[in-house]
């Protein structure tokens, strides 16, 4: 049965770079958070190689997965799986039969546009760790880009390395559509030559000299993040999230956003099974109160009050 | 300058032009920190930039708040003195005496927190917090709350001559029952 599509949905993406700093759990939140807000929400866990979702929302492994989108060439509408909230529909992920790096070009076309074709308001794509250049495309294909960290220097590391990977990319591509293939490339190899020190004088260079109509310009500077913190042990951490903004604003050129922070809970820890966890979502606790925040912020492209900063 | 002359320099302290005076501050001695600080976050991007660029950005965070404090100093004071005027006129409620809370109640209603007000008006932030719960006890001469109560409502854009007689006649009747 072919749905109607009614809607155009928003479509948000996480990435990171590392491996479990929550990229999991903030979205299977943030896409309860939505559900709740009576938005219509569908989930995709696209961490191929490391798919885990269904066990934050208690989903069987008989239920169709991503798999048979890949395999099987079912659409991707006939893999929704119901879970104990209303709005939200999941498609689980599969790691034994897909690899991230195994996804030729056209099957990663083909999933590009199916998930686009989805009708929901809002589309959740969960990625895995790493710097795959699969993983980057599909962060790439959303409205919103999220990335998250925790404070500690490889994972902050980590997450440098992802966005500038993804801004690179998606430089590469701009430009490959207006006919400069390897423009990029060639002109950061004789960066010397022209002045250039870093991204942000290479993307000026760009915009001032191969940009004759400005459609350049304004694709690269729709090119922005949302950042978001995890894992908070102290208070003072909070700055971190201000602090990794501007470095990716003043040294990368990026425009971003800090969205927000979430403490570390040692709560969940205990209370491992966090489908348990989940229906009961309202605001009272603080994690609720912070993925509110991060959501909000994350819907109207607001960051964190300024007065969250710690000036000691 | 013109309101889009200082976009630029928002921009440098990464704040929206919509911001209060507090909140530059707060994003300048947060930036200036940062850089001038040796955080462990600049080596997985600094690469072979080095200090160079650090020093660069500083100047311009120096640069940027230097010309937004004249800014809200003195244009935007007056701008959002006169943004008072027409608000205190069709939506700020008027109270038959003013006292402590009438003029926090006003404060609130108009958006502006205590530390603008003090820096503004000169009076310390302990004096307003005082003259705001009527903490007679803890406020210096009477000479000196009238001047400040004065001042006050001077930047609130409040009949000055009501709100000061208003609040100094509770100031001394307090004073009489408690002597
Ligand atoms: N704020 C937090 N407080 C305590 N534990 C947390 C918090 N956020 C996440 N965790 C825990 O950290 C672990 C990793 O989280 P999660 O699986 O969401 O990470 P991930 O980024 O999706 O990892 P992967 O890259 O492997 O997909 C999980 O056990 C999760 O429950
Ligand atoms: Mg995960």
């Amino acid at each position: 049965m072919k749905q109607v599509k009614t809607k155009v949905a928003e479509i948000w993406a996480i990435g990171g770079g590392k491996g479990g700093t929550g990229k999991t759990f903030l979205f299977s939140q943030l896409a309860t958070y939505l559900a709740l807000k009576k938005k219509q929400v569908i989930l995709i866990d696209s961490d191929f190689g490391g798919a885990n979702l269904r066990y934050f929302f208690n989903i069987k492994k008989s239920e169709k997965s991503i798999k048979n989108f890949f395999v099987n060439k079912e659409p991707l509408e006939n893999l929704l799986s119901h879970t104990n909230i209303k709005n939200l529909k999941i498609i689980t992920g599969d790691r034994n039969s897909i690899s991230i790096s195994s996804i030729k070009y056209s099957q990663k076309m083909k999933f590009l546009r199916h998930i686009k074709m989805l009708n929901a308001d809002y589309i959740l794509i969960d990625l895995g760790g790493g710097l795959n250049f699969n993983t980057i495309d599909i962060f790439l294909l959303a409205d919103k880009m999220i990335v998250i960290t925790v404070p500690e220097i490889t994972a902050i590391d980590n997450l440098f390395q992802f966005v500038k990977n993804a801004y690179f990319r998606n430089l590469n591509f701009l430009l490959k559509k207006h006919k400069l293939k390897d423009a990029a490339k060639n002109i950061w190899e004789d960066r010397k030559i022209y002045g250039i020190k870093d991204i942000v004088d290479l993307t000026d260079y760009i915009k001032g000299n191969l940009d004759f109509d400005g459609s350049i310009s304004k694709k690269i500077s729709e090119f922005s993040i949302f950042i978001v913190l995890n894992k908070l042990r102290n208070p003072n951490e909070i700055n971190q999230g201000f602090s990794i903004k501007s470095l990716c604003i003043k040294y990368l050129g990026i425009p971003s956003i800090y969205a927000g922070y979430i403490a570390s809970d040692d709560n969940f820890r205990k209370n491992l099974s966090i489908s348990d966890y989940l229906p009961k979502f309202n605001i009272s606790t603080r994690i609720q109160k912070e993925i509110t925040e991060i959501a909000e912020n994350i819907i109207n492209k607001e960051q964190i009050k300024i007065s969250n900063i710690k000036n000691a | 300058m013109h309101e889009q002359d200082y976009k630029k320099y928002f921009e440098i302290l990464e704040l929206k032009p919509d911001t209060t005076f507090s909140e530059v501050k707060e994003a300048y001695s947060h930036l200036k920190k940062l850089y001038s600080s040796n955080s462990f976050i600049f080596a997985p991007i600094e690469g072979t930039l080095g200090k160079e660029k650090r020093k660069k950005i500083l100047e311009q965070i120096e640069t940027a708040y230097a010309i937004l404090s004249d800014y809200y100093l003195s244009e935007k004071k007056e701008k959002t003195q006169t943004i008072k005027t027409t608000v205190s006129n069709e939506h700020v409620p008027e109270f038959d005496i003013y006292d402590g809370n009438a003029l926090r109640l006003t404060r609130e209603v108009l958006g502006i927190n205590l530390e603008e007000v003090a820096f503004f008006s000169k009076i310390s932030l302990k004096y307003l917090k005082n003259i705001e719960t009527e903490r007679f006890d803890l406020l210096p001469p009477k000479a000196y709350v009238r001047i400040f109560v004065r001042k006050y409502a001077e930047y609130l854009s409040l009949d000055i001559k009501k709100v000061t007689d208003d609040y100094m006649k509770k100031y001394e009747n307090k004073n009489k029952n408690e002597f």
